[in-house]
């Protein structure tokens, strides 16, 4: 068989039902359920199949508790927020993390604290390098 | 057995180009509404064509007794004995003609050769692609997260694909894209729709069409046939769908362009699958709406029919066409099997070798040489009680009476104007005929009594026969006298016959391989047919 490749990224409908995994940070069918924003109009069996693929993507892992199951992230939320991050560098800014930190800063409007954060964080990785 | 394969292919060739043209017009005629039958039942019908297809020169082989189209190509050893006379000497040959046609001669076992070899590439590319694509199969359904079993078919869901399909790689999958799940109503209509491709063998049948494609490569009507069938199977999909009330009309048709829409992204169809995204040209599509929206046509009769005539077309073809490549040659072998029948229940020395080969392909190959001998022999039946008592009452061997055939094709000729040349059945010439007690004067010529004649000749070969001990040397001494062949021997000092013919023995090179042929033939009259 061949192999699943982990780099992947996922589907919309993945990712967000993963952010409602991360925010609880486990949960059954029915707790996800719970936890779609209003509107969001999902079959009990769909979010039920969605995250049985999730869990052989080896993004969730499952426990058994009674008679159903719990969904527990594998996948942590900041090794997915890398992996998309690197996904988007290297596909849309051609490599260069300088580009994307430009248009980052052009785009958001930090407040005075974060900026403080940010350049706190330069100055540990500078002394790294 | 070159030219078994050949004729094989041809059967096959002409009944796929009639069931296929038949099906095309089936389905041409039900798309304009002028024949309306089930499409589950026109599906049915083309399977049932492309199955008797296969099976159909298998048996048309093992008959004989029925109607036989004319061969379209004749291989024969001449057009006429003349002609083999001529090409023997330069080493002999063969003539093929093409529907009367003669063409130049060409070596037919290379132009087989190369026929079949074409044959055997164009399957194994076919092979080859109906393996890559199932490469490709297993590789995405690797890449694929089940997520049901209904039955025996896995559904299972894909990041690579765009539209559901399903195929039958050892067990039977659906796939279907990811997106799917979230959208239940359009997910149990893709789903049921391509477990019913399942259900009607389709993903199954698809690889018995691809491979008769490849086998048939040149076979232009295979390509429209295969996508007829498409069309078919697609249609019956839908229509078993809607007629049992599994799914809305109207939810269908517009799941249908929803997926038509989205199909304009994938990539490049396998070939080994069937699914609600094909056929998705503006055509196909509208027809497939509006035959949803038709009232429900059910004329069982009409199809039973159709079929039944189109059966029987494409049988009567087949058995019709099954020598389509004829091979009036005889080679070594069979001319070996004539002889082992020949040296039944007699002591004459029955010889094949290359020599009499030549001369049987000489009498057997050429359409003059048959009828020829056909001829002879119808005349020969009224001399032979006579001859065959006088070969009783001197002791000879029965074979000798194709020394008559030989010398004169039983026509009792009188003595032409060339002195050399003899006169009767047994063509005496005049010396040898008053030698052996025959009166031949202006007022009678006893050569021309068949039973005067016949008389001298058993005793001129039996004298033969004495005096060399060897009937084959007999019947040559009859033709070149005998003593030419005596001083034949002394000097070559051996007494094989074909030793001293290829030696070259004066006047009639052939003449003793010629006489072998007629006894081969004559105790093996079925040849003739």
């Amino acid at each position: 068989m061949t192999k699943k490749k982990d780099e992947k990224l996922l589907t919309e409908a993945e990712t967000e039902l993963m952010a409602i995994l991360w925010k609880l940070g486990e949960g059954t069918v029915a707790d996800v359920i719970e936890n779609l924003p209003s509107g969001r109009d999902l079959a009990y069996t769909s979010v039920s199949t969605f995250l049985r693929i999730l869990e052989q993507k080896k993004v969730l892992k499952t426990r058994k508790e009674g008679r159903g199951h719990i969904y527990i992230p594998f996948l942590s939320k900041q090794d997915y927020e890398a992996r998309t991050l690197k996904h988007v560098v290297d596909k849309v800014f051609d490599g260069a993390p300088l580009s994307l930190a430009k248009q980052l800063l052009n785009v958001s409007n930090l407040s005075k604290d974060e900026i403080k954060e940010l350049k706190a964080l330069l100055k540990e990785a500078e002394e790294q390098a | 057995m070159i030219l078994k394969a050949v004729n094989f292919y041809l059967i096959l060739y002409v009944v796929v180009l009639i069931a296929g043209i038949a099906s095309v017009l089936i389905r041409v005629l039900c798309q304009k509404n002028l024949l309306r039958i089930k499409c589950s039942s026109e599906l049915k019908l083309n399977y049932l064509f492309l199955c008797v297809c296969l099976i159909l020169p298998f048996l048309s082989f093992s008959q004989s007794e029925i109607f036989q189209f004319r061969p379209v190509v004749k291989i024969e050893s001449a057009q006429s004995m003349k002609d083999f006379d001529s090409s023997w000497q330069r080493g002999g040959g063969s003539s093929v003609s093409l529907l009367s046609q003669s063409l130049p001669t060409v070596q037919i076992e290379e132009v087989f050769s190369l026929a079949v070899g074409f044959v055997l590439i164009s399957t194994l590319l076919g092979l080859g692609k109906i393996l890559i694509d199932v490469t490709k199969l297993v590789s995405l359904i690797g890449n694929s997260y089940p997520i049901r079993k209904i039955g025996s078919v896995r559904i299972s869901a894909s990041d690579q694909v765009l539209v559901p399909f399903s195929a039958r790689v050892l067990s039977s999958w659906v796939l279907i894209p990811v997106e799917l799940i979230s959208q239940r109503e359009a997910f149990k209509v893709s789903v049921l729709h391509e477990l019913q491709h399942h259900r009607q063998r389709d993903t199954t049948f698809i690889y018995l069409l691809l491979f008769v494609r490849a086998f048939l490569l040149l076979n232009p009507v295979m390509w429209i046939w295969s996508k007829s069938i498409s069309e078919v199977q697609e249609m019956a999909c839908d229509e078993n769908l809607i007629v049992h009330g599994k799914i809305n009309r109207e939810a269908y048709a517009g799941r249908l362009i929803e997926i038509a829409e989205t199909a304009i992204g994938q990539e490049g169809r396998l070939v080994c699958a069937a699914g609600l995204g094909f056929l998705n040209d503006r055509q196909t599509l509208s027809r497939r709406i509006e035959t949803m929206f038709q009232k429900e046509k059910s004329r069982r009769r009409v199809t039973k029919l159709l079929g039944a005539t189109v059966l029987l077309v494409m049988t009567g073809t087949a058995f019709a066409a099954r020598e389509l490549v004829l091979d009036r040659r005889v080679t070594m072998i069979e001319a070996q099997k004539m002889a082992e029948i020949a040296k039944r229940g007699s002591e004459f020395p029955i010889v094949v070798n290359d020599l009499v080969l030549g001369q049987l392909n000489r009498f057997l190959g050429t359409e003059e040489g048959r009828h020829f001998i056909k001829a002879s022999m119808e005349r020969m039946k009224v001399y032979q009680p006579m001859i065959e008592a006088k070969l009783v009452q001197y002791n000879a061997p029965k074979e000798l009476m194709a020394i008559a055939l030989v010398e004169s094709g039983y026509k009792n000729l009188p003595q032409s104007p060339n002195k050399s040349w003899g006169a009767g059945l047994w063509m005496f010439i005049e010396s040898t005929a008053k030698r052996y007690g025959m009166r031949v004067d202006s007022v009678v010529d006893e050569r021309l009594n068949p039973e005067v004649e016949t008389d001298a000749a058993m005793r001129y070969l039996t004298s033969n026969n004495l005096w060399f001990s060897d009937w084959l040397l007999a019947i040559q001494a009859y033709n070149t006298g005998e003593n030419t062949v005596q001083k034949a021997i002394d000097s070559s000092g051996t007494k094989d016959v074909w030793t001293l013919i290829r030696a070259g023995l004066p006047t009639d090179k052939d003449y003793l391989a010629r006489v072998m042929a007629v006894v081969l033939i004559l105790k093996n009259p079925e040849i003739l047919n």
